[in-house]
């Protein structure tokens, strides 16, 4: 064996052994690339409903007895709900974060947000929603209508509600089972994200996404 | 000679792979998944600090505060059974009104976690008030079995 084809053995060994690093390292670039997609959408903290289309155009009664339009809150900040106001838990622990995330935000982002808050039981009249909403903020705007104009509502953003058949049967005493996301609506009338009601619990989270749809400074946290 | 070229390459290529492997699949300094059990303050930041607030000062005229709050310093059932069924306002604490809604808990936490998370808040404040087991709440929970759920502030 002589050192001139020592030294040519040695020369293959380390060419393979880079090809080994190339072929290993970029094959764990790329797994950890499909793991973790670094793509705009990660930044948000709701789920991203890109691509974009414009909310369902609701024309329900506020707390106040006046007509409330979507379509007139162009320029607004929307995130809406379904519930109805004898729900235990989750309706008020769900208002009481999202008022939490508005307290978060600065005066001038905190003006161009309103909670909406749908009303999916019949049981609840402008009178309960004029008392109950003031409970988490003076701000907050509850909404009720017609059953049809509320199915129509849900269902167009895939809310789903009906009585409890587990809790009381009775005429009035009765509890609704319903779904929980809440929707951030921006103001171009867009569908932008959801939430869902353990995500309302990081309230410093959910106020972030507002600032950045807002367009204000420190929106990413 | 051969032989010896893929010896080197292969024992290298081993070393390599070892390594790789186990930085790429050991546990991350950086890993996100929490695995450590809730406390009860972990209970109380995700669930209370809405309208309680971490300093427990609540929010005037929706939440009281915990400083000073004879329900705190009151029967351990009493507070139990708040946090199972809940409460609707007004409650009047120190001449002042407060008008929220304190969720019933009965459904998202076990008996151990009610205790845990009163027990955090005992501790932080109201120290002298006697401490509470999760079979305490279980014995609550037995006699709310049938209650109302959210019953009007007292």
């Amino acid at each position: 064996m002589s050192e001139a084809s020592d030294q040519a053995n040695r020369r293959t060994a380390l060419k393979l052994a880079l090809a080994l690093i190339v072929l290993v390292g970029g094959a764990i670039f790329v797994i950890a690339g499909m793991e973790s997609p670094k793509t705009p959408d990660a930044a948000w903290f709701g789920k991203n409903l890109e691509p974009l289309r414009l909310a369902y155009p609701f024309e329900l009664t506020d707390q106040n007895g006046n007509p409330f339009h979507l379509a007139d809150q162009r320029g607004n900040l929307i995130l809406l709900n379904f519930g109805f106001t004898c729900c235990p838990n989750i309706c008020p622990a769900s208002l009481a974060n999202l008022a939490a995330a508005r307290r978060a935000l600065p005066e001038e982002a905190k003006n161009r947000v309103r909670v909406v808050f749908i009303s999916v039981d019949e049981r609840d009249d402008i009178s309960a929603l004029k008392k109950y909403m003031p409970m988490f903020d003076e701000k907050f705007t509850g909404l009720t209508g017609t059953p049809e104009a509320v199915g129509n509502t849900a269902r167009a953003y895939g809310a789903f509600y009906r009585k409890d058949p587990k809790g009381p049967q009775g005429q009035d005493d009765y509890l609704i089972d319903h779904s929980t996301s809440t929707y951030l609506i921006d103001p171009d009338g867009n569908l932008r994200l959801v939430y869902t009601k353990d995500q309302l619990a990081n309230p410093t989270a959910v106020a972030s996404d507002i600032r950045r749809v807002l367009g204000a400074p420190n929106g990413i946290d | 000679m051969e032989r010896s070229v893929w010896k080197i390459s292969a024992r290298f290529g081993s070393g390599l792979l070892c390594g790789l492997t186990l930085s790429a699949c050991g546990p991350s300094p950086n890993s996100t998944i929490d695995t450590t059990p809730l406390t009860g303050r972990d209970i109380f930041v995700t669930r209370c600090t809405a309208c309680h607030q971490v300093d427990g000062a609540g929010i005037p005229g929706n939440c009281p505060p915990f400083q000073g709050s004879p329900r705190l310093a009151g029967p351990s059932d009493a507070l139990i059974r708040l946090l199972l069924l809940g409460q609707r306002g007004p409650l009047e604490q120190d001449g002042q009104t407060y008008k929220g809604i304190m969720p019933s808990w009965r459904a998202d936490l076990s008996d151990e976690q009610v205790a845990d998370v009163l027990n955090y808040i005992l501790t932080t404040w109201s120290p002298q008030a006697r401490k509470i087991s999760k079979d305490d709440v279980a014995q609550v929970r037995l006699e709310t079995a049938n209650s109302k759920l959210l019953p009007a502030g007292q």
